[in-house]
């Protein structure tokens, strides 16, 4: 049965017929699923969240046509394990976007390019986004990211440095930015793994 | 029921629409999961064990064609059959076409083990092709008999008619 599932995957994706290929990855926190379209990774479940619930939105807002197929997800996959590695620095993914829009797309944007083991401030990103004064709007556009990790919402703090909130749990959040403190605090002397070379 | 907590309830503004909460397909892998056994059992019995593979995902194929137009609330196992049966009809046609070369011909003396869980099906798959797709449809699937017809494209009569027959046989071997 397993390598049946395995061929209609594949033969779904050959025929175009693949909207939504997903693939669950190991983390320190717990299991990931990871979910992409042809356009690039468009959602990551944290392990605080019901995997089956996710896939049903996928199939509700995108296409109910998805189906597991790890191999669509292999790069994300090991980006992700050398991340949690320590690693990787910089994710080099093509994103699709379209679970979100508006100003919560464009915070989510501007999260996207705060560089590994710095933060920033709820504030930071509402000014980021356009609108200094947007900045509890700034707040729910973190809280609703749908690819945390790579598109790094714990690297936003409150002003002043409280930590704030996090879909995976504040413990997770801690986690991820001791990672990232430790490890880009190693780059500074060593000079560091990054998979982008320059830019 | 979708929680209506943190990212989930946001993204539901973004919703398409008419793509109402609740009302929306089921993600196809659900699909495979829950139907995919009981449909390869009637693969292997309308299609025999050797092509029951390749028409069990012929069938999942098509049936990812077309699942975007599914009404929410259709009967999906019963969809499910008619598409396996058509395959099986289209991977038989193919095979009379071109007929498979054997290497070897067995010549050990094969025992003939009574029949017990899956074994039942090969004597399935052993009817000729209407009293098997009703059997296994019947017994693998649980339709009734009008949409029995309705796969094999015949009238309820002659659904029921194929099924007597095909009991009869099976019966008839397993005393």
């Amino acid at each position: 049965m397993k390598a049946s599932l395995q061929r209609l995957a594949e033969r779904a994706d050959t025929e175009g017929l693949l909207d939504v290929a997903y693939a669950t990855v190991d983390s320190p926190f717990g299991s990931l699923l990871i979910a992409a379209t042809p356009r690039g990774l468009v959602r990551v479940n944290l392990p605080a969240y019901d995997p089956e619930e996710t896939l049903e939105e996928l199939a509700a807002h995108i296409s109910p046509r998805v189906l597991e197929a790890p191999e669509r997800l292999d790069d994300a996959r090991r980006e992700l394990d050398l991340y949690f590695e320590g690693k990787l620095t910089e994710f080099d993914l093509p994103i699709d976007w379209r679970l979100t829009d508006g100003f919560r797309k464009k915070v989510q944007r501007a999260i996207a390019r705060i560089p590994y083991g710095q933060t920033r401030t709820y504030t930071d990103m509402a000014r980021s986004a356009g609108n200094e004064r947007a900045v509890r709007a700034a707040g729910t556009a973190c809280g609703s990211n749908p690819i945390p990790i790579v598109v790094p919402c714990h690297r936003v703090l409150r002003t002043g440095g409280g930590l704030g909130g996090y879909g995976g749990g504040l413990p997770m959040k801690e986690s991820l930015l001791e990672l990232e403190r430790a490890q880009a605090g190693d780059a500074s002397r060593t000079g560091g793994y990054s998979k982008r070379r320059s830019n | 029921m979708r929680s209506r907590r943190g990212f989930r309830a946001k993204t539901s503004r973004t919703a398409p629409a008419g793509r109402l909460p609740g009302v929306s397909l089921e993600p196809f892998e659900k699909v495979v999961a829950e139907h995919g056994p009981a449909i390869l059992r009637v693969c292997r019995a309308v299609a025999g064990p050797q092509e029951a593979e390749d028409v069990w995902s012929e069938t999942f194929l098509s049936a990812l064609r077309s699942y975007e137009g599914l009404r929410p609330d259709s009967r999906i196992e019963a969809w499910l059959v008619t598409i396996a049966h058509r395959k099986a009809i289209d991977q038989h046609r193919a095979n009379g076409r071109r007929p498979v070369p054997v290497a070897e011909t067995a010549e050990v003396a094969v025992e003939d083990p009574a029949p017990t869980g899956d074994g039942i099906w090969e004597l399935v798959g052993a009817l000729p092709p209407k009293q098997r797709a009703a059997v296994a449809l019947r017994y693998a699937c649980d339709l009734p008999h009008a949409e029995i017809a309705a796969a094999l494209g015949c009238s309820p009569e002659a659904a029921r008619r194929s099924l007597h027959e095909g009991m009869k046989r099976l019966r008839k071997e397993l005393a």
